[in-house]
C-alpha cells in the first residue's frame, strides 16, 4: 500500500515537474532570446552614440587648432610678414590654445627669403613661456610629412600621431599651405599634445570591463589600454601574428570594415578565449580616426543572467507550490486505495467481514469501493456455498478413508504370518484404484498342516464392491473352516451370497487348502483369473474347470481339482487388475506379459516376485490412473524345511539314553555342555532345560508299560534363529498336543498335579509339535534364540 | 516356624528326596508356618513345583501356611506360568 502510494505521488509529481518545467523552459528561452536581441539593440544604440559623442568632443578640439592656423595662414597670406610678425603669429597661435605645443611656419623652397628674413621658424611652449628657434636643417625639414604633403597636395592635412621625442609626448601635427596665385608659398603648423584626448577617452563611462581605442583610419593604434601597441602596431599587424587563423580572419575584417565605413559595430570572439565582444565606433572627421569602444558580451548581457536567476528561483517556487496541491490530490485517490488494499488484505486473509472504506464520492474511486463491495458479498456467498460442498465432501472422502482401513483391516497383514513354519513363505498385496475396492485376498491355518488361501475379485468397484468384499471374505473364511473343502465352501458361499442378490453383485474367486507337508494343493476355482506355478525351469497357468462367480445363480457345484507344488516353486494368486493394468493408450497388460516378467525377473521369494511384478505393472501404466485393485498372493512352501523330520540333516548335538529315572543327570550335563558349546544364554539354557526334562520326565514315566529297557534318543539343530530339538521313542502313542488344558488358576487345593509339564513345555517353546512316525513318538521342540 | 533351604537345583533328579525331607520334617515338628528359603536355587522344574504344591496343601490342611522366600526372577517366572504366585504365599 505504502509503494502504490509512494508511486502514485511520484508519478504525478513527475508529470507536474515535466511539463511545468518544460513550459517555463520555453518562456525563458524564448524571453531570453528577445531579451537579448533587444539588450544588444539598445547596447548598440547606447555605445554608438556614445562613440559618436566621444568623436565629436575629439573632432571639436582638432578643429579649434585648425581652425586657429587656419586664421593664421590667412593672415599670413594677406600680411606677408616679415620675421618677427611671423614670430608674433606663432607665438598667438601658442596662445590661442593649450593643447597645441608647438607651431612653426616654413616659407616654400622657391620664396624670397632675405625679404622675409627667415626661412623656416619654430615655436614651442617651454613650461609657461615660449620660446622660438629658426629649424636648424631645413632641407630635412622640406621633405618631412608635415611639409611635403600640404605642399603637393595644396591642401591642409593632418599628419599620423606620434611621440614628440623632446618632451616624449604623443602628437599629431597640423599643416595647411598658404596658398598665393595658386602657388604654395609657405605651410603653417601646429602640432597638438594629445594627453586631453587620451584623458577624454578614459574618462568615457565603459563599465570596468570595457575598454576604449581610437585608431587612424589605417587602423594604427592611438589609444589603448595594452600601451606596447600604441603608435607601433596597426589592427592588421596584430591580427596578423595570431596563431588561430579564425581571429587572423576576424581582425582582418576588421581592419577592412574601419577602412571602409565611418561609424558601425562588429561582434568579435575574443582572442584565446571563447566568448564575445561587442565593438562600437564612429569617425573623428577632422583626423578621419576611428574611436570605438570594446565592450564584453558577458558585461552587456549580465542584466540577462540576473533576471534568469530570478526566473529560475521563481519557477522553482511555483513548481514546490504546484507539488503540493499535487499531494493533496495524491493523497485523496490514494487514501481511498488504501483503505480498499487494507479490506482486500484481510479479505484475502479470509476475513470477509472487513469493513470497506465509505462512499464520499461519485467518482471512479468511489465505483471502484462499489464495485469491490459487490464483489466481497459474491466472494462470501461463494465461500459460504464452497465451504458447506467441502464439508460434505470432507466428510464422505473422510468416511471412505475410514472405510479403506477397516476393509484392509479384516485382511491379514502381517508377514511373515506363520514363523514357526520357516518353510512357509507367504506375502501378498492390495492396491485399491479408489479409497475403497472390491478385491480380496485372505489366508489361515486350518490346523498344523492345513493352509487355506483364497483371492477374490468382486464386480465393481467402491462402497458397495467394498461391502460384498467383505461379506464374502468372512463367510468363505468361515465356511471354509467348518468344511476344509474348496469345492463344498464355494458351494456353500455362493448360495449365501445369491440369496437376495438384488444387486446381482458377483465375486470370482479362487479357494485353496495346502497340505503343508505334501506340498498337495487342492482347489475349486470361482470364475476367477488361473493362479500361476512359477518354477526356475518355467512358469505356467494351473488348468481348472470353468465355473460361475459366486453370488451369480445358486446351485452351482464346483468340483475340487489337485495339484502338487513343485519342489521350490512360488505359487502366485493375483487379480485382473494386474493382466488388465492399462496404459495410456489403452493397451493391456495382458497374460503373456505377466508370464514375461516372471521369466525375467526370478524371485526367490514370494514378496520379491510380486514386487517384481508390481514395479513391471507400474511402469506399464505410466501417467494412467490405475483403473483397478491390483492384488497379488504369493506362497511357497518347502515341505523339507517345514515342521518335519530332520532326517537328512547332521544334527549339532545327540544324546541316546534309556529309560531309567538315573539318567537324569547325564541328560543335565549332556544339555549343559551343549549350551556351552553353542553359546546359550543362562536363561535360555535353563528355559531349554526346563522343557526337555518336563518331557523327558514324561515319557519315562508313562510311556514305557513292559520292564524292558528302551532307548530314548535326543537330537539337537540350531540355526541363527532357532534351536530345534527332537526327541523320539518307542512308547505308546501319546500326542501331547491333545492332552486337556492344564488347570492354572484354581486354587491350590483343588489343584491336580501332573500336566502342568506339558504346560510348562508349551509356554517355553515356540514350537511344540508331535507326529508318530513307524511306531515312535516323534516330539519337536523349537525356540527362538 | 520351620524353614528349609531348597538346593541350587530342584528337579525330577533330586525332588523325591527334598519331598520325603520336607515332608517328615512337617509331621515331626508340626510348624505353623513353613518357610522355604529360595535364595541358592537357580533351576526347578515342575518335578519341584509339584512338591510346593503337595506341601502347600499339608500345611493349610494343618491350619498353618507355606512361604517361600528370596527366589530370583527366573524361578519366580517358572511359578508363573504354572499359576501358582496366586495361590502361593511368595516374598521376594
Amino acid at each position: 500500500m505504502r509503494r502504490i502510494r509512494k508511486s502514485l505521488f511520484f508519478k504525478l509529481a513527475l508529470l507536474i515537474v515535466i511539463s511545468s518545467g518544460t513550459v517555463l523552459a520555453i518562456v525563458m528561452i524564448v524571453s531570453n532570446y528577445n531579451l537579448r536581441t533587444r539588450i544588444l539593440e539598445e547596447q548598440k544604440k547606447y555605445y554608438t552614440s556614445l562613440a559618436a559623442k566621444s568623436a565629436i568632443e575629439i573632432d571639436q578640439k582638432l578643429f579649434k587648432a585648425k581652425t586657429i592656423v587656419d586664421k593664421a595662414a590667412i593672415i599670413f597670406k594677406v600680411t606677408n610678414p616679415t620675421r618677427e610678425k611671423s614670430i608674433q603669429l606663432l607665438k598667438n597661435i601658442l596662445n590661442s590654445d593649450e593643447m597645441i605645443g608647438g607651431s612653426a611656419v616654413a616659407l616654400a623652397p622657391e620664396t624670397q627669403f632675405d625679404k622675409a628674413g627667415f626661412q623656416m621658424l619654430y615655436a614651442w611652449k617651454d613650461n609657461d613661456t615660449i620660446k622660438y628657434a629658426d629649424r636648424i636643417n631645413p632641407e630635412q625639414d622640406y621633405k618631412s610629412e608635415w611639409f611635403i604633403k600640404p605642399y603637393t597636395l595644396k591642401k591642409d592635412i593632418w599628419t599620423e600621431p606620434y611621440i614628440d621625442t623632446d618632451v616624449n609626448r604623443m602628437m599629431v601635427t597640423y599643416s595647411t599651405p598658404v596658398i598665393v596665385n595658386g602657388n604654395v608659398t609657405a605651410i603653417i603648423t601646429c602640432d597638438l599634445i594629445l594627453d586631453s584626448v587620451e584623458k577624454l577617452l578614459m574618462e568615457v563611462e565603459l563599465g570596468h570591463q570595457g575598454a576604449p581605442v581610437l585608431v587612424t583610419n589605417e587602423g594604427r593604434i592611438i589609444s589603448y589600454p595594452k600601451k606596447e601597441w600604441v603608435l607601433k602596431e596597426t589592427i592588421a599587424s596584430i591580427g596578423k601574428k595570431l596563431p588561430d587563423p579564425a581571429d587572423r580572419e576576424m581582425m582582418k575584417n576588421l581592419s577592412q570594415l574601419l577602412r571602409k565605413k565611418q561609424s558601425g559595430n562588429m561582434r568579435l570572439k575574443q582572442i584565446n578565449s571563447s566568448s564575445f565582444m561587442w565593438f562600437y565606433f564612429d569617425t573623428v572627421k577632422e583626423a578621419d580616426w576611428r574611436i570605438g569602444f570594446l565592450i564584453p558580451e558577458k558585461a552587456i548581457l549580465s542584466p540577462i543572467n540576473d533576471l534568469n536567476k530570478k526566473m529560475l528561483i521563481i519557477a522553482l517556487l511555483g513548481i514546490t507550490a504546484l507539488l503540493i496541491p499535487a499531494f493533496f490530490v495524491s493523497h485523496s485517490i490514494t487514501n481511498p486505495l488504501k483503505a480498499l488494499c487494507d479490506a482486500s488484505d484481510s479479505l484475502a486473509n479470509g476475513n470477509f467481514d472487513a469493513p470497506l472504506p465509505k462512499l464520499k464520492s461519485n467518482d471512479e474511486i468511489g465505483r471502484l469501493v462499489m464495485d469491490f463491495e459487490r464483489m466481497r458479498i459474491d466472494l462470501q456467498d461463494y465461500i459460504k456455498t464452497l465451504a458447506a460442498t467441502t464439508a460434505e465432501k470432507e466428510k464422505i472422502a473422510s468416511e471412505l478413508s475410514v472405510a479403506k482401513e477397516i476393509q484392509h483391516s479384516i485382511l491379514p497383514k502381517l508377514f511373515p504370518p506363520y514363523p514357526k513354519y520357516s518353510g512357509l513363505d507367504i506375502f501378498a498385496s492390495l492396491d485399491s484404484a479408489k479409497e475403497v475396492g472390491g478385491d480380496l485376498y485372505d489366508f489361515a491355518l486350518l490346523d498344523d498342516k492345513k493352509l487355506y488361501i483364497c483371492i477374490g475379485d468382486v464386480s465393481g468397484k467402491g462402497v458397495p464392491a467394498s461391502l460384498f468384499m467383505a461379506v464374502g471374505k468372512t463367510l468363505l473364511k468361515s465356511t471354509v473352516q467348518n468344511v476344509k473343502d474348496p469345492a463344498k465352501a464355494l458351494y456353500i458361499v455362493n448360495n449365501e451370497l445369491s440369496e437376495n442378490n438384488d444387486a446381482s453383485m458377483f465375486i470370482t474367486l479362487f479357494c485353496g487348502i495346502l497340505n503343508l507337508k505334501t506340498n498337495e494343493l487342492t482347489y475349486a476355482n470361482a470364475g476367477h483369473n488361473p493362479p500361476i506355478i512359477v518354477t526356475g525351469k518355467k512358469s505356467f497357468f494351473i488348468k481348472q474347470a470353468s465355473a460361475p462367480p459366486l453370488g451369480a445363480m445358486p446351485d452351482i457345484k464346483f468340483t475340487n481339482e489337485t495339484i502338487k507344488l513343485p519342489e521350490d516353486s512360488l505359487f502366485l494368486l493375483y487379480t485382473d487388475g494386474v493382466t488388465e493394468a492399462m496404459n495410456s493408450e489403452n493397451k493391456l497388460f495382458g497374460d503373456n506379459t505377466l508370464l514375461e516378467v516372471i521369466k525375467n525377473n526370478p524371485a526367490h521369494t514370494a514378496e520379491k516376485c510380486i514386487v517384481n511384478i508390481k514395479n513391471a505393472v507400474n511402469h506399464f501404466v505410466g501417467n494412467a490412473e490405475q483403473s483397478d485393485d491390483i492384488t497379488m498372493l504369493c506362497l511357497s512352501n518347502n515341505i523339507n524345511n517345514n515342521n518335519t523330520l530332520h532326517d537328512k540333516n547332521t544334527p549339532d548335538a545327540s544324546i541316546v539314553f534309556t529309560n531309567n529315572k538315573s539318567e537324569y543327570p547325564r541328560i543335565e550335563s549332556w544339555l549343559n555342555q551343549t549350551g556351552e558349546k553353542l553359546n546359550w544364554q543362562p536363561g535360555f539354557l535353563m528355559q531349554l532345560n526346563l522343557a526337555l526334562e518336563e518331557w523327558i520326565v514324561n515319557v519315562i514315566s508313562y510311556a514305557f508299560t513292559d520292564n524292558d529297557i528302551h532307548e530314548i534318543e535326543v537330537r539337537l539343530w540350531q540355526t541363527n534363529k532357532s534351536v530345534r530339538i527332537e526327541i523320539s521313542d518307542d512308547g505308546i502313542p501319546f500326542n501331547p498336543l491333545e492332552e486337556k488344558h492344564t488347570d492354572t488358576d484354581s486354587p491350590a487345593e483343588e489343584r491336580e498335579i501332573g500336566g502342568l509339564g506339558i504346560h510348562f513345555i508349551k509356554n517355553t517353546v515356540d514350537v511344540f509339535s508331535y507326529k508318530r512316525v513307524k511306531n515312535r513318538n516323534v516330539v519337536i521342540m523349537e525356540k527362538s534364540l | 516356624m520351620l524353614e528349609y533351604k531348597i538346593p541350587e537345583r530342584l528337579d525330577a533328579v533330586n525332588s523325591p528326596d527334598v519331598e520325603k525331607e520336607l515332608l517328615s520334617k512337617i509331621s515331626s515338628e508340626n510348624p505353623q508356618i513353613t518357610i522355604c528359603d529360595f535364595s541358592d536355587t537357580v533351576y526347578i522344574s515342575s518335578a519341584g513345583l509339584r512338591i510346593m504344591l503337595v506341601i502347600t496343601k499339608v500345611m493349610s490342611k494343618n491350619g498353618g501356611k507355606l512361604i517361600l522366600k528370596e527366589m530370583n526372577e527366573d524361578i519366580y517366572n517358572i511359578f508363573k506360568m504354572a499359576g501358582f504366585h496366586t495361590i502361593m504365599n511368595i516374598e521376594r
